[in-house]
């Protein structure tokens, strides 16, 4: 089995058990809904990353700001030398959130834990419900890469250009424009549904197998590039507000390893409330 | 003695595609329609929802009156209580 382009950004669940209480390395739940998921157990030493609060922008929709990273990190008792290994609820999408936003601000070892919180679980490991807490560090973020984010002007700048790949991973109901959003979440909702023009259609989950790890890497290759999705052309991942096309993010750029992608996490939320976008949709064959 | 005749269910055993609600979100709007001491039939697949479900109801002074587990699917009945 070929080996992932970028091995060192994923560790399984045994390595974080082996690593709890090392003090270079620091673990993070990251989780859409807390309430539901930290709060009542989580991996032990492991702090939490609350994604609507810590990742986001208190007021406008947006990323948290530079300052912000340095304050979370710090609240969590990070330095810029430590490994920041991420797991979280919701199948991992808002830990990979997480991954690319700090990537963004410039932490270089930064970790997935494979399968995510479920799989945690599932191998009926140590839980706690004790916060840790850790002396804050100061942190200081070493540098910004907006290159991996893509902001709408740009997405619509390239459309129909046949050196970019677009890839749509939400749900096919989602893609062929049936439902802008689930009734269960209708701020996320879109006045038109459907998707971007020219994207292939590849839902996320595609790329990880029953227990939610991720596949092998030439399972991978195989899901993306026959749909023209492949490592000569830039690629830009979406979904409804970012966190799945994260996890793609993921896979395209650390696992197969293609040269550019990017991360547009305006997504269908931002793309189909636009007056005069252009959008597709897939009629029904019923 | 008589069997318990769930007043309302959820099937978690679906997937996540849509980003939708958390397991326990669903679980708590269900209960929202039921009086107290009716009970909840929860079907799921997840270790992880499973544990959840156990852990807020402990926390609610909910009782889980059944629970029954046959390979990777977990059946629950979740008792409502006055509060909730």
């Amino acid at each position: 089995m070929t080996q992932f382009a970028h091995p060192e950004v994923l560790v399984d669940t045994q390595w974080v058990e082996d690593h709890l209480g090392d003090p270079n390395v620091r673990i993070l739940e990251v989780d859409y809904e807390p309430a539901d998921s930290y709060e009542l157990g989580h991996i032990p030493g492991a702090a939490l990353v609350d994604w609507k609060q810590d990742i986001n922008d208190p007021v406008r929709r947006d990323i948290l700001s530079r300052a912000d990273m340095a304050a979370l990190m710090s609240r969590v008792g990070a330095t810029p030398d430590m490994a920041l290994v991420l797991y979280g609820d919701m199948r991992n999408w808002f830990a990979a959130f997480a991954f690319w936003t700090f990537k963004i601000y410039g932490h270089d070892d930064v970790r997935l834990m494979d399968g995510g919180r479920r799989k945690w679980f599932e191998e009926n490991r140590k839980v706690t419900e004790e916060v840790p807490e850790f002396p804050a560090t100061g942190y200081r973020v070493r540098g910004v890469n907006l290159a991996l984010r893509a902001l709408y002007p740009q997405v619509q700048a390239v459309l129909g250009r046949d050196d970019v790949g677009l890839v749509d991973v939400r749900s096919p109901a989602e893609f062929n424009g049936e439902i802008s959003a689930p009734p269960e979440y209708p701020n996320e909702a879109a006045q038109r549904a459907g998707h971007i023009p020219g994207a292939q259609s590849i839902p996320w989950a595609q790329a990880i197998a029953d227990d939610d790890t991720f596949k092998p890497v030439e399972e991978l290759r195989a899901l993306y590039e026959p749909k023209g999705i492949t490592p000569d052309k830039t690629i830009v991942t979406y979904c409804r507000i970012g966190e799945r096309s994260s996890h793609t993010w993921f896979v395209l750029k650390y696992l197969i390893g293609y040269p550019v992608v990017i991360n547009y996490d305006g997504s269908w939320s931002e793309w189909g409330n636009i007056v005069g976008n252009p959008v597709e949709k897939v009629a029904a064959t019923t | 003695m008589a069997a318990v005749q769930p007043a309302g269910s959820v099937d978690l055993r679906q997937s996540e595609d849509q980003c939708g609600d958390t397991a326990l979100k669903a679980v708590r709007r269900a209960m929202k329609t039921l009086q107290p001491g009716q009970v909840l039939e929860v079907h799921l697949n997840v270790a992880e929802q499973a544990f959840v479900l156990r852990a807020w109801a402990r926390k609610t002074g909910r009782a889980i009156v059944k629970e029954e587990t046959e390979g990777k699917e977990t059946w629950m009945l979740v008792e409502q209580v006055a509060d909730g």
